[in-house]
């Protein structure tokens, strides 16, 4: 199993001056501590912002974790999104992740006045333009939205313009897109375009499994064995015990769980599970194996939950990245050696941060 | 007078094809040697779908830059603005100016290639209200609380408010261009100039007149005011060395890059003069070259001077024709820093 951290908002909150400082630090932090990837979102419900200009800032800070961007797609025209993800791919030496959800969240949606159903299809033939901007060759696109080149009779000096081709080329020979989809629909349609689904942090688990298995039977048998990527994205906080991690978790995740028909009545705690994970390094661990048994194997863990205190993120990223990715990554660690450490010294991220832990 | 290293454009020319994953991280160099030796901003620019790779996405390369240097500005000479949605392109800004800690400068342009506004399929027709409906809708953003809706021919948004808001208030802005509309645009708006680099110091002294003027009948505030003028820039310690190294490289850039690339040259018919008229093309080529200040620093210093008698408070400095090696732009840029800088502090 792989360990992203993220999506950072690229607003942490309205107006917060230092937000962006701590979000560098906890990047940096994430690729010291092993993750594999760090995420930047936009336009979810906490804030706008640029997620392009962020990950290029983080670029800077981190050498070999891949950045991974959620740009809104196909509200604006997608060279935008190409050019900005070309160049962001160069300026971090070829580690881009393009993760675009395939349903803008509702503010930007009533911002530029698209209903739902039309920015998903927005959303695909965007998708298929930025794919093209991206590949080496010039090419032509006449689609319901945009037209490219468009032919205007007025540029009369574009006249032999009849192809495209977005330069510079992102570094990378394909950037890796993983489509976050709406529903099984999505995921089928991402198949269809030969795209990894990642599953987003509403999504319940059981839907998860679902949703994966629509899309590798998609896929068909040969293009699944190599398609092996199933990542999700989750709402995660740990702490030295459960009770503490749910006293931090509680009213972050009031704000992020969905709510509404099929999302469970009641308490936090009833609504979280299946969806965000909570607790102590032994508890996230088991509940870890249980979307590893459903085929999730790289898992994008959001610890900057809103209204949490920088030093609890810190927190949970060390639990995680010393304390639960271990057990995920070093597969074949024998399992007396990884009793006896927890038996004998307890649980060694503590100790590491009754000294290291900045609060 | 304050002096801008600018503007870089990352581009991998015929002359000197490099990996783009190399231009930007020379570009995070060459912006800490800019702050390191007292310029006062570093800029970049931006052209779309042309061979060479030029810069096209300027504010995601300036979120590198922000988070790269600590305290030069760091700003777009010239976002062509008519070409981006507003919106999308406020938000970036403001997430650079406040990744910076309030260093963003926002140089506007309207672009001119027929190439650029028909891929996205956008009027060309269409550019000088849509740079100004931006201005406006940049202002409106950045100077109300609450949600506001624009609804105008060219822009339309329901309850937007400004997330993240820029650190600065507004960020600094000015216009770039060429011609005396420019001026009396940047004048309406009570706005900065950084105008193009083919200018002569008499026209510059003509068009700050006329953006005076301008500002008067506008009955808008420009006093401190930054008003600056690029060049085409090249100092070593003697003449001679100097234009060896300059201007071959810049005639391949006039010729090449922005006569048969971007197509910026037209005859005063407003036809575009290209291969089927090489004579013509190679004296407005020439006229691009020969614009550019480059000696000495005794030379330097003397044309810096018409500038500054010209009224311009400000220089953009462009050091990198996109084929010179980075030592040889840092070595320039370090002589004109400590040879020639210090005449101009104020």
């Amino acid at each position: 199993m792989k360990f992203g951290l993220g999506p950072f908002p690229a607003v942490s909150a309205q107006d917060d001056a230092d937000g962006y400082r701590t979000l560098l630090e906890h990047a940096a932090l994430a690729e010291e501590e092993g993750f594999d990837s760090v995420w930047v979102d936009e336009g979810n419900q906490f804030g706008g912002g640029s997620p392009f200009v962020l990950a290029a800032a983080i670029a800077t800070r981190t050498r070999a974790a891949r950045i991974a961007v959620r740009p809104v797609v196909g509200l604006t025209h997608p060279f935008y999104t190409a050019e900005d993800g070309a160049a962001l791919d160069n300026i971090a030496n070829g580690r881009l992740i393009f993760a675009p959800r395939e349903l803008p969240p509702p503010g930007p949606l009533t911002a530029y006045g698209v209903a739902p159903d039309e920015a998903r299809e927005r959303f695909w033939e965007a998708l298929e333009v930025v794919g093209r901007a991206w590949a080496p060759d010039a090419f032509a696109h006449t689609g319901r939205f945009w037209t490219i080149p468009a032919g205007l009779p007025e540029h009369t000096h574009a006249v032999e313009f009849t192809k495209v081709s977005v330069t510079p080329k992102p570094a990378q020979p394909t950037v890796p897109t993983w489509v976050g989809a709406a529903d099984d629909a999505g995921a089928l349609r991402a198949a269809a375009h030969g795209l990894t689904v990642l599953g987003e942090a509403s999504d319940h688990i059981d839907a998860l499994a679902q949703r994966f298995a629509a899309h590798r039977a998609a896929l068909g048998e040969a293009a699944a064995r190599f398609a092996t990527l199933r990542p999700a994205i989750r709402d995660m906080v740990i702490a030295e015990t459960s009770d503490e991690a749910w006293r931090i978790a509680t009213p972050a995740l009031e704000q992020t769980l969905p709510t509404g028909v099929g999302t469970g009545a009641g308490s936090v705690r009833e609504r979280a599970a299946g969806r965000a994970v909570v607790g102590d390094v032994d508890t996230v661990i088991a509940e870890l194996e249980s979307y590893g048994a459903i085929g999730v194997n790289y898992v994008v863990c959001r610890l900057a939950l809103p209204g949490l205190a920088a030093a609890d993120v810190h927190r949970s990223l060390l639990l995680l990245g010393r304390g639960v990715a271990p057990h995920f990554r070093m597969f074949n660690l024998a399992p007396a050696v990884r009793a006896r450490t927890l038996e004998e010294v307890g649980n060694p991220m503590i100790g590491y941060l009754s000294v290291q832990d900045p609060s | 007078m304050k002096f801008g290293a600018g503007y870089w454009s990352m581009a991998g020319t015929r002359l000197r094809p490099r990996h783009h994953a190399l231009l930007y991280d020379e570009m995070i160099r060459d912006a800490q040697a800019a702050e390191r030796l007292g310029y006062s901003d570093y800029w970049l620019v931006e052209h779309h779908f042309w061979y060479d790779g030029h810069i096209n996405a300027e504010l995601t390369a300036l979120g590198a830059l922000a988070a790269a240097t600590d305290t030069i500005g760091i700003g777009t000479s010239c976002l062509l603005m008519p070409l981006h949605d507003p919106l999308r392109a406020a938000e970036m800004a403001a997430t650079v100016d406040r990744l910076s800690g309030g260093r963003l400068r926002l140089v506007f342009g309207l672009g001119y290639r027929d190439e650029e506004y028909d891929a996205f399929g956008i009027s060309r027709k269409a550019r000088a209200p849509r740079l100004e409906r931006s201005i406006e809708l940049l202002d409106a953003l950045w100077g109300t609380d609450g949600p506001i809706d624009v609804a105008n021919k060219h822009f339309t948004y329901t309850g937007i408010e400004a997330r993240p808001r820029p650190l600065q208030q507004r960020p600094l802005m000015y216009l770039g261009g060429f011609v005396p509309k420019t001026v009396e645009r940047a004048a309406k708006y009570g706005i900065g100039l950084q105008l193009g680099p083919v200018i002569s110091a008499d026209q510059g002294r003509e068009l700050v007149a006329r953006y005076h003027e301008a500002a008067a009948e506008f009955g808008t505030d420009v006093s401190g005011v930054e008003i600056g003028i690029c060049r085409d820039f090249w100092v070593a310690p003697t003449t001679v060395e100097a234009r060896r190294v300059a201007r071959p490289r810049l005639f391949h850039y006039y010729g090449e890059t922005v006569a048969l690339g971007w197509k910026l040259f037209r005859d005063p018919d407003g036809e575009l003069i290209y291969l089927d008229r090489p004579d013509l093309l190679r004296a407005y080529a020439s006229a691009g070259v020969d614009a550019a200040i480059v000696g000495d620093p005794d030379t330097v210093g003397e044309e810096i001077m018409k500038l500054r008698d010209a009224g311009f408070t400000y220089v953009q400095l462009r050091f990198r024709f996109d084929s010179q090696p980075a030592e040889l732009i840092h070595g320039a840029m370090e002589l004109f820093a400590s040879d020639v800088m210090p005449a101009f502090a104020d």
